[in-house]
Order: C-alpha cells, then sequence, then structure tokens
C-alpha cells in the first residue's frame, strides 16, 4: 500500500475521540513501525501514538489542540514518490467516511423564563427551518430528516417546554406553548424562517405561523393534530405505561409497523417519563392542549401560508386529513419510519419557497 | 431540680406499673404462655422512670433487651405491650417483634434492641437529627453493664463527644452481664471511661428515683443547651435471672433475699414518702391497687386476643417493593 | 446529551437531591477530606471524589466527615433515618462492612418488620466494589449477594453512569434502607446523561441488547464485558441477548424470565463467588420458571471460589473476562 492512514487510535472501552497533543515528528520526516509520532490526549490519559506502518511522514491532518474520532484520519504515511493527488484521494475517503458523522450543536435559549434546549445542524445564507415534535418526543425525533435539510441553511429542532432537555413549565395550552415558542424564535430565528411541526407541535406551528405572518415563508405539518381527532387512547396508554411491556404496547400505536418499535425506543420513552415533572407535564398536556386542538385551526389556516400537509397513510393516532399528502407505509411518525421520502418533500417544499 | 411530691407520686406509680407488669409477664411465662424469652426489669424501675420523667415528649429513647421499664416509662400502654409479648395481633408491633423488639415512635420509644450495644449508634442518629433539624430533642442511651465493653458502645461514646450530640448514655450497671458479674467483665472505671472521652460522666444510686432524675436532669440540660453528651453510671438490682429459662443460681439465696429486703427502689421510695410525710399508706395502697387492676385487665385482653393473620407474615417488610419478595 | 463520567453523574445525583430536600445528609470517612487540617477544605470530596463541592453547597452541618467508626456512624444513620433525617452513609469500601453489618442487618434491615409496619429507615449505604484495581482481598469484594440474602434492603448495582444518577436519585427517595453498591472500575466510564433529575426504578432490568440466539445475564461490571463478549459473537453469527437487573433486590424476575424463554440458553456473567452467590440465584429462578424453554445448561461465569489475588495475572485471571462470556455462550449454543 503505497499510503496510509494513521487513525486516531482508541484506548479502553469507551473512548470516542481523543485530542491531539504534540506531534513528535515533522512533515517529511522517514517513520519506522515503533516509532513515537505524536501524543494523544483523552478524557482520562494521556500518551504516545507508536507508528504502526513505516514510509515517510507526508501529511498532518489533525493540528494539535484539535480532536478527532476513534478511527477518524490525522496522518498520512506514504513513499517519497506518492502524488499529491494519490494522497488527496486517500484523505477525502477517509473524511467523507467521518465527516458522515455529522456535526449536530446543542445550545439553550430562553422562552419566557424557561430553559430550552435545541439541537441544530447547518448554516447559510437561506431562512433558518425550526421543527417543532409531537407530544412526549423530543427533537430526536427529527434525526433521520434534519441533516438532509441542513444545506444552505440553519434547521433548529427545539425540545418543546418539559420534553426533553427543556426546562420543565409553563402552561398546557396550544396558546402558551406558542408564546414560549414565539419568544425563544426572538433569539434563535429573528428574521424570516420556515416552521414544520409533528402532531402537537404541528398544531404550535399552525399557530404560531398565523401569528407571524410575513415572517413564515413556508409552513409543514405532519400529521398535525387539530385537524383530525387524536386517538385518546394512545395518550392514555403511554400515561400508564409504567414498565417494559405496556410501554412497548403504548408506542406499537405510533408505527406502521410494530416490529420497529426497539428495546431502545422502549427505554427512551420510560427515560423520558421519568424526568422530574415530565410525567405531570405530560397529562396536562393530553388534558389541555390536545384536548380541543382542532379550536381555532381555521381562523390559523386562514392566516398561515398554505402547508405542506403530510401524513402516514397507516396512522393509528390521527386519522390522516383529506387533502393530505400520504406517506405510504408509515403511521404517525413518517419522518422516523419513512424519513428519505419525507426529507424529500420538505427540502422540496422549502425551495419552492425560498 | 428535685422532684416534687407530686412528681414522687407519679414516679411511684409509673415503678409500681412497671413492677406489676414484669410480675405478670413472669406469671404468664412459667406457664408456659409467652412464645419467646423475656428478660425481666423487676427491681431496676427507679433508673427506667427517674430518666424518662426528666425527658419531655419529643426526646427520645433507644432501649435494650431488657426493655419493658423502660417502654412504660416512656409512655406506650400497657395493653399493647402485654399483647405483644403474647404474640397477638393486637400488639404494640402486630405481634411481629415480641419482648425484645417493643417500640413506639409516636411515643419517642425507638425500640427495645436484641443486639448488645446494639442502641448507643441509634442514639447518636437520633441526637443528630435532633441537631440537624433543629429540634431541640434529646435522645438517650440506656445500656446495661454488659454492652459497655462493646465496641459500638466505646464508638457511640467517642462520635458522640467530636459531634456534641444532645446524647445522655445511661449505664443500666444491676451488677451482671448475663451470668458473668460486671467486676469479672469490666476493667478500670467506666465513669473514667466517658470522661477519658472528654464527656460529663457520673455515677448515680440507681435506687433512688430522685437522683436519677436529678442527674437526668442536669445531663438533658446540658443536652440541649448545646454542651454535648453526658455517661451516668447508675447502680441497680436486677430481681430475677437474666431470662425467664435462667435458674438464676450463679446468685446465692441470700443475695436475692438480701435484694429484695433492703434494695428494692419501690420500697425505698415508699419509705421515703410516707416517712417524709409526702404521702399516706393508704394512698399508696390505692395506688398499688389500681396498678394491680389495669395490669389485670391487660393480660385478661392479651390472653383472649388474636394471634396476628397468617397473610401479615409478608407485610411490612418494606414501605414499598416493586417486586416479588 | 452531554457525557458524564459515572462518578460526575453520582455527584450530580447528590448535588441535586441535597438541594431539593433539606433532610438529605451526607457522612461517611473523608467525604469532604481535609476537617481539622490548615489546608484546603473539601481536599478530597470523598476517598473517590464522588462528593466534591458538597460541604461548599451545603455546609458541613449536612455533609458530615465520620471518624474511622463505622459501627457508630452506620448506626447513626439507621437512627437518624428513624427520626425524620434521610441519610446518604457511604464506607469506603463495601469489605467494611464486617465492622458494621450489626447495623445494616440486625437494625436498619428490620425496624419495619419487627416494630409492626410502624417506623420506616429512608438512608442509602453508599460503597465500592468489585476487582481490578489491585486493592487485593480486603479491598476488591462483590458482596451484594450478602445484602440481598437479608430481607428489608434494596440493593442497587448500577453498571452505566445513566442509570447511575437515576438510581441514586430513586434510592434517596426510597423510604426503605438501601444499599448502593459503586464498582471502583467504573467511576471513569463516561456515558450519555441528562442533565435534569430523573429516576430509574427499582426491579426493572434493562435490555442492554437483543438478540434471538442466547441470553446472557450481566451485573455491574459484567455488562460491559457482555457487551464486548457479545461484539465478538456477533462477527461469528451469534446474537446474544444481554439482561442487566441493575438491582438485586428488588429483582427483575419477569424480565429475566422472559429473555430465558425467548432464547432458551442462558449464560450469568457475575463478579461474586460462586457459592450462594447472584449467579446461582438467578439461575435456580430461571430453572424453576423457565424450565420448559431451556435448551441447555443454564452456564454461570463467576470468579473461583476464591479470595480476591493481588497479582495482576492472577486477578484478570479471577474476574470473568469477555472471553469467558463469549465462550460459555458458544457453548450453551452449541449444546
Amino acid at each position: 500500500m503505497r499510503v496510509q492512514a494513521v487513525t486516531m487510535p482508541k484506548w479502553g472501552m469507551t473512548m470516542t475521540e481523543g485530542k491531539v497533543g504534540a506531534w513528535l515528528k515533522a512533515v517529511g520526516d522517514p517513520v519506522a513501525p515503533g516509532d513515537e509520532l505524536l501524543e494523544v490526549e483523552t478524557e482520562k490519559i494521556a500518551n504516545v501514538v507508536e507508528a504502526q506502518g513505516s514510509g515517510i511522514l507526508r501529511r498532518i491532518l489533525v493540528q494539535p489542540g484539535q480532536t478527532a474520532a476513534v478511527g477518524a484520519p490525522i496522518a498520512l504515511l506514504a513513499d517519497a514518490d506518492a502524488t499529491e493527488a494519490e494522497l488527496d484521494a486517500v484523505a477525502s475517503e477517509a473524511a467523507v467516511a467521518e465527516g458522515a458523522a455529522g456535526a449536530l450543536r446543542e445550545s439553550r435559549v430562553d422562552a419566557r423564563g424557561l430553559s430550552l434546549n435545541v439541537v441544530s445542524a447547518g448554516s447559510g445564507e437561506g431562512a433558518p427551518l425550526v421543527l417543532l415534535h409531537g407530544w412526549a418526543s423530543d427533537a430526536s425525533a427529527w434525526m433521520f430528516v434534519q441533516e438532509a435539510l441542513a444545506e444552505g441553511r440553519a434547521v433548529h429542532a427545539l425540545d418543546l417546554p418539559s420534553h426533553g432537555a427543556s426546562e420543565v413549565g409553563g402552561d398546557a395550552s396550544i396558546e402558551a406553548l406558542a408564546d414560549s415558542i414565539e419568544t425563544a424564535l426572538a433569539k434563535l430565528a429573528p428574521g424570516r424562517l420556515h416552521l414544520a411541526g409533528h402532531s402537537l407541535g404541528g398544531r404550535v406551528a399552525l399557530r404560531l405561523a398565523a401569528r407571524l405572518g410575513d415572517r413564515v415563508a413556508s409552513l409543514a405539518l405532519i400529521a398535525p393534530a387539530g385537524l383530525g381527532a387524536v386517538n385518546r387512547g394512545f395518550l392514555d396508554g403511554f400515561l400508564l405505561a409504567d414498565r417494559r411491556k405496556p410501554m412497548k404496547e403504548a408506542l406499537s400505536l405510533l408505527v406502521a409497523d410494530p416490529s420497529a418499535v426497539s428495546s431502545d425506543m422502549v427505554e427512551r420513552s420510560l427515560a423520558a417519563k421519568r424526568m422530574d415533572g415530565a410525567t405531570q407535564a405530560l397529562r396536562a398536556l393530553a388534558d389541555d392542549a390536545l384536548a380541543a386542538p382542532e379550536a381555532g385551526v381555521e381562523a390559523d389556516l386562514a392566516a398561515a401560508p398554505a402547508p405542506l400537509l403530510l401524513w402516514g397513510a397507516e396512522d393509528r393516532v390521527i386519522p390522516p386529513a383529506p387533502g393530505a399528502t400520504m406517506i405510504e407505509g408509515a403511521g404517525h411518525m413518517p419522518h422516523m419510519e419513512r424519513a428519505a421520502e419525507v426529507a424529500a418533500r420538505l427540502k422540496a417544499h422549502l425551495e419552492a419557497h425560498p | 431540680m428535685q422532684l416534687s411530691r407530686d412528681g414522687l407520686l407519679r414516679a411511684y406509680r409509673a415503678m409500681r406499673t412497671i413492677r406489676e407488669f414484669e410480675l405478670r409477664v413472669h406469671a404468664e411465662a412459667q406457664a408456659g404462655r409467652v412464645p419467646g424469652s423475656t428478660h425481666l426489669y423487676a427491681g431496676q424501675e427507679a433508673v427506667a422512670v427517674g430518666v424518662c420523667m426528666a425527658l419531655g415528649d419529643g426526646d427520645t429513647i433507644v432501649s435494650t433487651h431488657r426493655g419493658h421499664g423502660h417502654s412504660i416509662a416512656k409512655g406506650c400502654e400497657v395493653g399493647p405491650m402485654m399483647a405483644e409479648i403474647l404474640g397477638r395481633a393486637t400488639g404494640t408491633c402486630k405481634g411481629k417483634g415480641g419482648s425484645m423488639h417493643i417500640a413506639d415512635l409516636s411515643k419517642g420509644m425507638l425500640g427495645a434492641n436484641g443486639i448488645v450495644g446494639g442502641g448507643p449508634p441509634l442514639a447518636c442518629g437520633a441526637a443528630l437529627s435532633a441537631k440537624t433539624l433543629g429540634t431541640g430533642a434529646v435522645a438517650v442511651a440506656f445500656s446495661g453493664d454488659g454492652a459497655v465493653n462493646q465496641g459500638t458502645t466505646a464508638e457511640s461514646l467517642n462520635l458522640a463527644a467530636i459531634w456534641r450530640l444532645p446524647v445522655v448514655f445511661v449505664i443500666e450497671d444491676n451488677g451482671w452481664g448475663e451470668a458473668t458479674s460486671s467486676k469479672f467483665a469490666t476493667a478500670g472505671s467506666i465513669v473514667e471511661r466517658a470522661r477519658g472521652y472528654g464527656m460529663a460522666a457520673e455515677r448515680v444510686d440507681g435506687l433512688s428515683v430522685g437522683e436519677v432524675f436529678e442527674a437526668t436532669t442536669q445531663a438533658v440540660a446540658r443536652a440541649r443547651g448545646g454542651d454535648g453528651p453526658t455517661l451516668l453510671h447508675v447502680d441497680t438490682e436486677r430481681f430475677f435471672g437474666h431470662f425467664n429459662g435462667d435458674t438464676d443460681s450463679y446468685r446465692s439465696d441470700a443475695l436475692k433475699a438480701d435484694q429484695r429486703a433492703n434494695r428494692d427502689c419501690l420500697i425505698r421510695l415508699r419509705t421515703l414518702m410516707t416517712e417524709g410525710a409526702l404521702a399516706e399508706v393508704g394512698a399508696l395502697d390505692a395506688v398499688d391497687a389500681e396498678v394491680a387492676a389495669t395490669l389485670d385487665e391487660a393480660v385478661e385482653a392479651a390472653r383472649g386476643a388474636p394471634p396476628p393473620e397468617a397473610t401479615t407474615l409478608t407485610t411490612d417488610v418494606y414501605v414499598r417493593y416493586e417486586g416479588r419478595l | 446529551m452531554p457525557q458524564k463520567s459515572f462518578r460526575a453523574a453520582l455527584n450530580e445525583a447528590l448535588h441535586q437531591e441535597m438541594a431539593a430536600d433539606p433532610r438529605v445528609i451526607l457522612m461517611g470517612e473523608d467525604v469532604t477530606g481535609g476537617v481539622g487540617g490548615d489546608g484546603a477544605a473539601d481536599a478530597w470530596g470523598g476517598a473517590f471524589g464522588v462528593s466534591k463541592g458538597l460541604l461548599g453547597r451545603f455546609g458541613p452541618g449536612r455533609v458530615l466527615d465520620t471518624p474511622i467508626t463505622e459501627s457508630a456512624f452506620v448506626g447513626a444513620a439507621a437512627g437518624a433515618a428513624l427520626t425524620g433525617l434521610r441519610p446518604v452513609v457511604e464506607i469506603m469500601f463495601v469489605d467494611f462492612i464486617g465492622v458494621c453489618l450489626d447495623q445494616v442487618m440486625n437494625q436498619a434491615a428490620k425496624f419495619r418488620y419487627m416494630f409492626g409496619g410502624r417506623a420506616r429507615t429512608p438512608m442509602v449505604l453508599r460503597a465500592t466494589f468489585g476487582g481490578g484495581a489491585r486493592s487485593a482481598s480486603q479491598h476488591s469484594q462483590a458482596l451484594y449477594p450478602l445484602f440481598t440474602h437479608i430481607p428489608g434492603l434494596k440493593v442497587v448495582v448500577p453498571s452505566s453512569p445513566a442509570d447511575a444518577k437515576g438510581l441514586l436519585i430513586n434510592a434517596i427517595r426510597d423510604d426503605d434502607p438501601v444499599v448502593f453498591l459503586e464498582h471502583k472500575m467504573l467511576y471513569d466510564e463516561t456515558g450519555e446523561v441528562p442533565d435534569k433529575s430523573y429516576t430509574v426504578p427499582f426491579g426493572e432490568a434493562r435490555v442492554v441488547r437483543e438478540g434471538g440466539d442466547a441470553t446472557i445475564v450481566a451485573l455491574g461490571r459484567m455488562v460491559q464485558r457482555a457487551e464486548a463478549a457479545a461484539k465478538v459473537l456477533a462477527g461469528e453469527g451469534i446474537q446474544a441477548s444481554i439482561i442487566d437487573p441493575r438491582t438485586t433486590a428488588p429483582l427483575d424476575a419477569d424480565t429475566i424470565v422472559e429473555f430465558a424463554e425467548e432464547t432458551g440458553r442462558v449464560v450469568v456473567a457475575d463478579e461474586s463467588s460462586p457459592r450462594c452467590g447472584f449467579a446461582a440465584d438467578v439461575a435456580a429462578l430461571i430453572a424453576e420458571e423457565a424450565f420448559g424453554a431451556l435448551k441447555a445448561p443454564i452456564l454461570k461465569v463467576t470468579p473461583p471460589h476464591t479470595p480476591v489475588p493481588y497479582a495482576p495475572v492472577l486477578e484478570e485471571a479471577y474476574l470473568p473476562s469477555a472471553e469467558r462470556i463469549a465462550d460459555a455462550v458458544r457453548r450453551v449454543v452449541r449444546a
């Protein structure tokens, strides 16, 4: 092999990344197996990386002070006569594999005294997209579509009040949720923005779009509450589910294919309920915001931009509204069950209304 | 502070109640109606009563395996106590604890304890609670002379001293740790041991309820005032054997006769009150009769009470258990 | 979600619960460190750094360094719990239970029952346990079977930072006496841990991994070794489920039996001694309740029945390794 990538080693079970300390060889130095190449620091240890291959140190990819994931390329060893093009090829191949891990950023934003968690991806000239998840969910619901949508724009997925890593608090009405998010938007997306919401988050997005008028470039709603009756049985089942089996049953109503409900989903739903105050907050939302979400829908639809309306064809939580674009093979969570299709449709909608 | 005339009368009643209670427990045990062992407090009444009269309702005590006297002195009711000893559902502990585990937290009685030396650390804990929560309460640890050589006792004295805990250690020295005399078992002086921890300590005549009361009052004031623990080494007499099956052959008949005749704290109190014109003989006799009647009722009720339901075998192991026992 | 160490997760739990409830106090040897010295206060923040920062925030009235006097201070914790406080009492190594077992076994564990349900003892006894640090026989034992054996106690053995935080918060809020055992080799392990306060319930096992060919029941540090074994086995086409009971008392018998029935092939990986240990308890449960579904004998992967040795080569041989776990799975699968 003419070009070898030196990669970040893995020291111990839980190391996921390391910080480059000092390089002990310079570009152009010959390297033999066993030579000390660089110093690396992790949370627990600092140590020296020894070369495993031999050749000339042709390129250093990660500088001192920078961090790289375990397995990521940090330098290239090659024969003296390997060309820059050959080095480029190996470097970019390795980087693509690495880069796909993506860069999601977490931050906090204040919303009327409540601290909300925001998961953001991307940046750029385009109007930012704000994503609002559904009842008992959190920003991670958007994980399969968020990065695809983040080309040329920032995409901010919020944890609604009392959900995810956001503080617990606030009233349980659609109005109160809209108030909170509106305050957050003043910091997060003060100018023109795109809004998208799912289920409860969809209803809130619709209310916000009606309020914000021209600021909203486009609106996308996925199975929004208010355009169909919410299956109270699902809400009650979820609220009562205190252990694995009942929770698995409750979650199976959410998706078209119940076998798609993994142990991990079940664990995370139970864990979410066990955050202090979370279950009470969910109950309050079920009894308030989700009790009569259709109130005011007509007026909001009239005031908001015409929404892209997506619905899973097999939704058992909120029956599909007439006129919605149906996503085949999906239940109440098409942005997770048929992510690629949903991402494509959302992207097209964003691009059509810059 | 000395016991008033009224106080002496109350002391007499309490001591008589304990004496009569123990005599009846003895009778029930001899008749085979007590399922387990009993450890009788008869002869030591002045200590429990003298100490507890110096305490308030919010103060706590921990006791020993010989706990009936402490329980009664601290306000536990004789009816449920007798039922508990007979293993009935109406017992203080619903029949689940027995003689050695009688407790009533509502009266500040944190339990008799079957482990020698088990009490002192618990009392340090109760004192720590009082100090941390600012209740002003005091904890009393009753221990026998036998417990004095248990590691837990030494550790508790040290801990109480360094943390200046509001606790009083009452060492009831009845001369015998089971069948071994305390003179044989204990090196040096108990009072000096306590003073070695920098703690206030004194020796008290446990046959005088007045002296016990006075000494405890001072110790309690010291504790409540934030000045830390006290140890009282109280000399007393144990009339019966260690437990109901003990033939007590290691003590001579002459010694036991002498105890009953000359070192009975109840006789001493009676004499003190009648000769000091603090009470009429008749009044005290009336108390005796009332107490006897109350105890007879308690025994009768206990004998007639039902045993615990079988289902209670597995209840109250936990406050709440998320699984199968 | 933020990555935090097991130690930091426990520290957070203590901070959050002490802030929420003024009755929660912490006591133990060197939980602050530096008392009476002329140097820094809170010098240690616990022998393993778990209680750092608590002294500064809550003061010496609630964070108490003790002398080396376990029977007194563990007994004091029991007495304090009976009378209105919610103490978290620490013994530095679970091996030290020898000098204070009475306070836990005969006092705290039994008050509620002996007193006819008329008492509660909301205390948490925290202790480190486990081998791997070359701390030799008297500082390396895994004594959870001892406590599990005693009715009236709850016994918690977390395997991950997220579980550690939620289980400790649950333990502090629990009204029964809880023995909370922290594997000393896990303190530096990191994982995702939410910032907010939350509970993980007792008596609920975590399904760490799902696989249809075999079931591995693993506790404490054995969970990571089971995960490593499962990874190797997956490469050989064997998919193993891993069940982490998290608490030995109460025990999530239902989940253990469910997964035993599903695969019919069970391995129990446990760091406690093989005689009357946790693995034996789980094996007996499965043998009784899932007998018909078993396709192979239940295999226990435990240390040998010896004290924990000192020399690294011996200690490594003593502790159940990922390879021994994988090997046991291969054997039940081939049976």
